[in-house]
């Protein structure tokens, strides 16, 4: 590389750090300036400051590139920024029986598709109304999540009557359902 | 044939401009702007010493007319030249002077890339506990003791980072002509 100075002095090695001032190195600029074809000559022979150039010149082309890119692709980065990753789903590790059940779904799909049926060991027991568990504007309420189950029937239908299965009314703020 | 072309002028005046040549080269490279000043001029003064050879640098004018003449004739074009000569300087020393400062930024980093290499980083870090214990003055022993933990840290992460913690540790080691 091209040094001006000493590179083997420790005066050099010091003042290699420091911010170079060119009124210091006043003498060594005017003899490059009046001497320049021998200084022109000798850094041809010995430095090959046209492989600088050369790498320089592609640094600065790149960096130019790099900004087209970055200033064309500002509004896309910004529109795919987001101010906090949502907490994602945590990994399961496969668990024998996990690995049992995806070898049955890649055997037998049919078998996966419906449920098997379970036999509950104890009766499954509705709340009554007036539970402590449900608050009781809710259960006076229509609130079919409050509501008796539907397999058990309502405390006025009849024992036989098939339950007529009604969707849950989603309710949103400031909106009643029939809207 | 030997004795002709040692004896003969030509040899004797490229051997001055290859010998002066070196001269200025070598004053160059040394910032001795007084030394290459007059190798340049005790170069040109040279010629003078052998007229027939100033045609092979076209300078035939020069010898014919004699050196006041020459000047007075050739004038505008004496002055054109000095100033080319110049400004093609001036264009020169600025780009060496680039190649300068660059080469002197190139060198920084490389210096601090080696410097933050975990190696290194644990190397500094050995040192400065070193240092650490060896110093009496209590609050020195703190800085070495908290930079050479922050070294040890940034050697445990893996390094090639310059962290807010390794800045003042990386300042000492650079103001000190790149050693502690």
């Amino acid at each position: 590389m091209v040094t001006g100075s000493r590179p083997s002095s420790a005066r050099h090695d010091v003042e290699a750090v420091l911010k170079p001032d060119p009124r210091r190195f006043a003498p060594s600029i005017l003899s490059w300036m009046i001497c320049w074809p021998w200084d022109m000559l000798w850094s041809l022979i010995a430095n090959n400051p046209v492989q600088l150039v050369l790498v320089a010149l592609a640094t600065e082309i790149r960096a130019g590139l790099d900004e087209i890119t970055q200033r064309e692709f500002k509004a896309i980065e910004d529109d795919l920024a987001v101010e906090s990753e949502l907490p994602r789903a945590p990994i399961v590790p496969p668990t024998p029986t996990l690995v049992a059940e995806r070898i049955v779904a890649t055997v037998r799909p049919e078998s996966v598709a419906a449920p098997v049926p379970t036999m509950p060991t104890q009766p499954v027991m509705q709340p009554a109304m007036g539970s402590p568990f449900i608050p009781a504007t809710a259960a006076a309420s229509d609130d079919p999540w409050y509501a008796p189950s539907q397999s058990t029937g309502r405390d006025d239908a009849a024992p036989n009557e098939r339950p007529v299965w009604t969707p849950p009314q989603y309710r949103v703020f400031g909106q009643t359902s029939s809207n | 044939m030997w004795h002709d072309f040692f004896s003969g002028e030509a040899f004797w005046f490229w051997t001055l401009i290859i010998a002066q040549s070196g001269l200025v080269m070598w004053f160059v490279r040394n910032d001795s702007l007084v030394g290459a000043s007059l190798s340049v001029l005790s170069m040109l003064a040279g010629l003078a010493f052998f007229p027939s050879q100033s045609e092979s640098v076209g300078l035939g004018e020069l010898h014919s007319l004699g050196f006041w003449l020459f000047l007075r004739t050739h004038f505008g074009a004496i002055v054109a030249g000095l100033g080319s000569y110049l400004l093609i300087g001036l264009a020169w020393a600025s780009f060496r002077w680039w190649l300068y400062v660059k080469d002197l930024r190139h060198q920084y980093d490389e210096r601090k890339t080696d410097w933050l290499a975990p190696a290194s980083l644990l190397n500094t870090a050995q040192f400065l506990r070193a240092q650490a214990a060896c110093v009496d003055d209590e609050p020195l022993k703190q800085r070495y003791s908290y930079w050479a933990t922050a070294c040890a840290e940034a050697a445990a992460r893996g390094g090639h980072v310059l962290t807010t913690d390794l800045k003042p540790v990386w300042k000492e080691f650079v103001e000190h002509g790149y050693r502690f």
